[in-house]
């Protein structure tokens, strides 16, 4: 089974130099050949905004994963054509998490 | 054993977040589980030693008491030396116990060590 | 369905309007109760005014009506009694028969217990998360 963590962010980039972690654990999750599931609710969405500075962007690749609640992206006015290159918009965000959280990731990491 | 992580990332009188971290932390050593505190971000300044009477002084409980008795009942304390950077913080300015990670070690802890996480 | 029942447990840091944290939490814990998990939630610091009785939110989600409705399908949840007394909930010692510290300001979705509640929560569940604490 592929090992594979996960992550709920709730807070903008910037917050408790939340970015820089999260950016910093994806990465090494990464280089050491484990999964990485990102799922973005209430501010959090805020991180899929493109032109994002480097140190605290994530670019979803093979082994990384990210979506963001469309709800609260429209809320805020990120429009899907304002989301970085392969950051998918979800409706049914929570169900999604959940599912990942209990069945697929053996740790969550909530930010 | 299971492994519990415990982040803290505000400074240590300001929010009620540290104390309360720290007395997860106190409460889950003492019900036997295996406990790391992180000092992250913010969190970097409960690890500075030095506390002169807190409890005199602006009528709150010590975190610098809390951490010396975390580390003394068998927890890990780390600080994430980037945020000490960041801050101008040294490693003799902390809290003796109190290790210092660089950001490879870290996560390391968190993606291979960790049964559970959770953040204050 | 799930077959073999998991155990979510959640804890809230977060006062129920100040911050989203606490509607955050609600949908997570109904979205996990309605694929059939079982749901522990510990509301601490100020997450017990969550359980502040006689909420009406003007243009927010009502997050004590939201937690008796998952009370009501089967979710846990207490509150720190530490963190209580400090803001004014516990009006007496603990009450076996009530099987809570008693409180007429608490809504009776939720039960005030002592912390060692949530480290068994922490203990005993498959999966922990945490809002409102950064």
């Amino acid at each position: 089974m592929e090992d594979r963590i996960c992550l709920l962010i709730t807070k903008p980039p910037h917050t408790s130099e939340g970015g820089k972690r999260v950016c910093g654990l994806t990465r090494r999750a990464r280089e050491r050949g484990v999964s990485v599931a990102i799922y973005l609710i209430g501010d959090g969405v805020l991180f899929a905004k493109k032109n994002l500075e480097g140190n605290v962007a994530i670019t979803p690749d093979q082994f990384v994963s990210i979506r963001a609640g469309l709800n609260d992206l429209l809320a805020r006015g990120i429009t899907t054509d304002k989301l970085e290159y392969g950051i998918e918009a979800v409706e049914d965000i929570e169900d999604l998490f959940i599912e990942d959280a209990m069945e697929k990731s053996r740790l969550v990491v909530t930010w | 054993m299971l492994n519990l992580v415990i982040e803290i990332t505000h400074p240590p009188y300001g929010h009620e977040n540290t104390f309360a971290g720290l007395y997860v932390a106190l409460t889950s050593l003492a019900k036997g589980m295996n406990v790391t505190v992180i000092l992250h971000g913010d969190g970097i300044y409960t690890g500075l030693k030095g506390h002169l009477d807190p409890e005199k002084h602006i009528n709150v409980i010590s975190t610098e008491k809390q951490i010396e008795d975390i580390l003394e009942m068998g927890g890990t304390v780390i600080a994430y030396r980037d945020a000490m950077i960041h801050r101008g913080v040294e490693h003799g300015e902390l809290i003796k116990g109190i290790e210092v990670n660089e950001s490879a070690e870290l996560y390391d802890l968190i993606i291979e060590k960790t049964d559970k996480i959770i953040a204050f | 369905m799930v077959e073999s029942k998991k155990t979510l447990a959640l804890m809230l840091f977060a006062g129920p309007y100040g911050k989203q944290d606490a509607d955050h939490m609600c949908r997570i814990a109904e979205s996990a109760l309605k694929r059939g998990y079982g749901v522990r939630i510990f509301l601490y610091g100020d997450g017990v005014h969550a359980q502040m009785n006689g909420q009406n939110p003007l243009s927010f989600l009502n997050i004590g009506e939201y937690l008796t409705k998952l009370n009501e399908m089967g979710a846990e949840i207490k509150s720190c009694v530490r963190c209580s007394t400090a803001r004014g909930y516990k009006e007496g010692e603990f009450d076996e028969l009530l099987d809570r510290y008693p409180s007429s300001k608490a809504i009776d979705a939720v039960k005030i217990y002592t912390l060692y509640s949530f480290i068994d929560m922490i203990r005993e569940c498959d999966r922990i998360m945490t809002f409102g604490g950064i």
